[in-house]
């Protein structure tokens, strides 16, 4: 028997039974609350966000109903109908049709409506009732419904739609234990009901609407407060200054906030250290512990607070709506370069890392405009870039007061670098729509959903996912990265001592690609730094630690001031450009080839980015150091 | 058509984008950004209401 703390109650497991239903399918409208209740329903933490097309896959879970029986949950990307446009709702129609190869049909449906839009929403009913597979529908935000003014009688509507009907309210829990109450029982066959022609758009609308008259369905009042913010924050003045104001608050924070945090992470981190170096004997063990783990990946989490604090600000402007306003803003930059505003989403959360705006182009229907989007994403600043750039930065940059005393050189230098790869997107995605990827334009929607107040708790959920992203790559790709340098570092020994750093295969290395990369100003450390960051950006900052770290320096003082031995200001502002443009992400190139299907688009991004980075640093550096 | 913009919906231009170019316009309750080049196959009827 198994050892539990508890008493006789814990060895009495209760055996879990599969439910009435095998295979449950969310399915609603974009932005209704599908996931934030499959989450509810399940416990798992799928992303939630206040805009139209978050979800872009399915996910499984499982829900239990009662004590001893659960069922399975398949959450789905928002549809407006049932034939499929985009790759995202294809993924929903297939799991639908059971086209799915590793997943049955489903034999029972939550349809998740917005019930404070519910006379269009039910507009989705129809084909879905018509599936005739057992159906419960589900009329979620009722919070806001009542706050709003507006009400709904599910009894009566349930009794007209001939499908039992539930209030809920997603993020705040209620209606929640009916669901699952209906869940454990056998969901009834949808009643035969008068359908209007399913493909005929007005005579499904008016069929929704007499449902929802039918229910006695008052229409809630507009939402008041979303109108007078987008008075403001689609004005042609205070829309733009606001804008603009909120991206230089989250530059100038993720250098103030996050200051005193990374400080205490590097004490800590230096602080461990010396305690292991006291700890243990000295032996080649604990040489690999203290300057390869602790000073080479130690370097590299010092950078957590900042990439929190960056993702804490694209939590707040997801959740709140404010993304969707934004994509409207940027519009009229994403026509100019060809691409279509849906692009815009994908490329702003490319800011936090490339690999789910990838995930997230699955909305764009248009196959080329998709391809083009991919290829031209990994040129925004991802946040493993943030700790390289931190980093020259500091070594490079001195800190002055630039507007007022808020705003200062630091934070416009790495602004700058954010706007430089935005640029270096739009111009390529203007390269390639006017050359290979000519398409037809297609029209952009998008649905501004009503603002809402983040939740502090789903905001926390998403730092704390991230931050268990950060260390699982810190613990695994930067980690292996790390010792394997260190052991190159180390070797080959000369009389049972490790060779000068020059000499060693790690700087043998180094030495090799000296030749291709002299010419930007970089000499071989830098060499060995740009070999390791292929796994992953950030890898630099571990790799130039370790190295100078073997070298005798370890503090972050003297990781910049060594850096100052081997950098001038011209070749730290090529090797800035280096890192705006080239693809050094193992994890993307995975991502790519998955979503296009060869290794074609990847090999071709690698090398279009390649060429961009050495090019772009070269003229850089030739250029500063004429003038410097 | 699916977010509700069928013949015979009353339209309203609600928001114009900083650079003129999508407009927010509310139908059926809800808002939705159109570009120019997209709202030239719609056709509208004035009606001051």
């Amino acid at each position: 028997m198994e050892s539990c703390h508890t008493s006789a109650s814990a060895t009495v497991t209760p055996i879990i039974n599969p439910a009435a239903h095998k295979l449950v399918a969310l399915i609603g409208p974009p932005n209704t609350g599908k996931s934030t209740l499959f989450n509810r329903l399940t416990g798992l933490r799928q992303k939630v966000a206040n805009y139209p097309g978050v979800t872009v896959e399915r996910h499984i879970g499982t829900a239990r109903v009662d004590l001893t029986r659960e069922v399975t949950l398949v959450d789905l990307p928002g549809v407006y109908s049932l034939d499929p446009r985009s790759e995202d709702e294809q993924v929903t129609h297939d799991v639908l049709e059971g086209k799915m190869p590793d997943l049955p049909k489903p034999d029972a449906i939550l349809l998740i409506l917005d019930s404070t839009s519910l006379a269009r929403h039910l507009m989705l009913a129809a084909p879905v009732l018509s599936l005739g597979i057992p159906t419960l529908i589900i009329l979620n935000m009722s919070d806001d419904l009542k706050r709003r003014g507006g009400s709904v009688d599910p009894e009566a509507l349930a009794q007209q739609l001939g499908a039992p009907v539930v209030l809920a309210s997603a993020v705040h829990g209620t209606g929640i234990e009916a669901v699952r109450s209906f869940l454990s029982k056998t969901i009834p066959h949808p009643k035969r009901i008068e359908l209007p022609i399913l493909n005929n758009m007005p005579s499904c609308r008016k069929w929704s609407g007499q449902m929802a008259d039918g229910s006695g369905y008052n229409r809630p009042a507009p939402p008041e407060w979303t109108y007078r913010i987008d008075r403001i924050v689609l004005h042609p003045v205070f829309g733009p200054l606001s804008f603009l104001f909120v991206v230089l608050a989250v530059f100038q924070s993720i250098f103030t906030l996050a200051k005193p945090l990374m400080e205490f992470v590097q004490i800590s981190i230096q602080t461990s250290g010396t305690w292991i170096e006291a700890a243990l004997p000295e032996t080649w063990f604990r040489a690999l512990l203290v300057e390869g783990v602790w000073g080479g990946v130690g370097s590299v989490i010092v950078f957590l607070p900042q990439i929190l604090i960056l993702f804490a600000f694209i939590a707040v402007l997801e959740d709140s709506g404010y993304l969707a306003r934004a994509a409207v803003i940027a519009d009229r930059t994403m026509a100019k370069v060809g691409l279509q505003g849906k692009s815009f989403i994908p490329l702003l959360s490319g800011y936090a890392c490339a690999i789910p705006a990838i995930l997230s182009t699955r909305t764009i229907e248009n196959k080329r405009d998709r391809i083009a989007t991919i290829l031209v994403t990994p040129l925004m600043t991802c946040s493993a870039r943030l700790p390289v750039y931190t980093m020259l930065i500091a070594a490079f940059i001195p800190d002055r007061p630039l507007v007022g005393p808020l705003f200062g050189t630091r934070a416009a230098m790495m602004l700058g670098l954010y706007v430089l790869g935005f640029v270096a997107a739009a111009t390529t995605a203007r390269l390639l729509k006017s050359t290979i990827f000519k398409s037809e334009k297609t029209p952009f929607l998008i649905e501004l959903p009503p603002y809402r107040i983040p939740q502090l708790s789903s905001i926390l959920y998403r730092l704390l996912d991230r931050a268990k992203v950060f260390l699982k790559r810190a613990s695994t790709t930067i980690l292996v990265t790390m010792v394997l340098l260190w052991v190159m570092a180390h070797l080959p020994q000369q009389n049972g001592i490790a060779p000068p750093m020059e000499q060693s295969y790690a700087g043998q290395l180094g030495k090799a690609i000296e030749p291709l990369i002299a010419p930007l100003g970089f000499n071989w450390k830098i060499g060995v730094g740009l070999i390791s960051s292929l796994a992953a950006r950030e890898v630099i900052v571990g790799t130039l630690g370790t190295i100078y770290g073997i070298q005798g320096d370890k503090d972050e003082m003297g990781l910049q001031r060594a850096l100052q031995q081997d950098l001038n200001m011209a070749s730290a502002v090529g090797l800035l450009i280096f890192f705006a443009f080239a693809l050094q992400c193992i994890s993307t190139i995975a991502v790519v080839r998955r979503e296009t299907g060869s290794w074609k688009w990847p090999a071709i991004q690698f090398t279009y980015m390649g060429v961009l980075a050495y090019v772009c640093s070269w003229t850089a550096y030739v250029v500063l150091s004429r003038f410097l | 058509m699916q977010m509700g913009m069928i013949p015979g919906c009353l339209v309203e231009a609600a928001h114009v984008a900083p650079a003129g170019d999508p407009t927010v316009y509310r139908v059926d309750g809800t808002e939705i950004a159109l570009r120019r080049e997209t709202c030239l196959h719609i056709l509208v009827r004035n009606e001051h209401s």
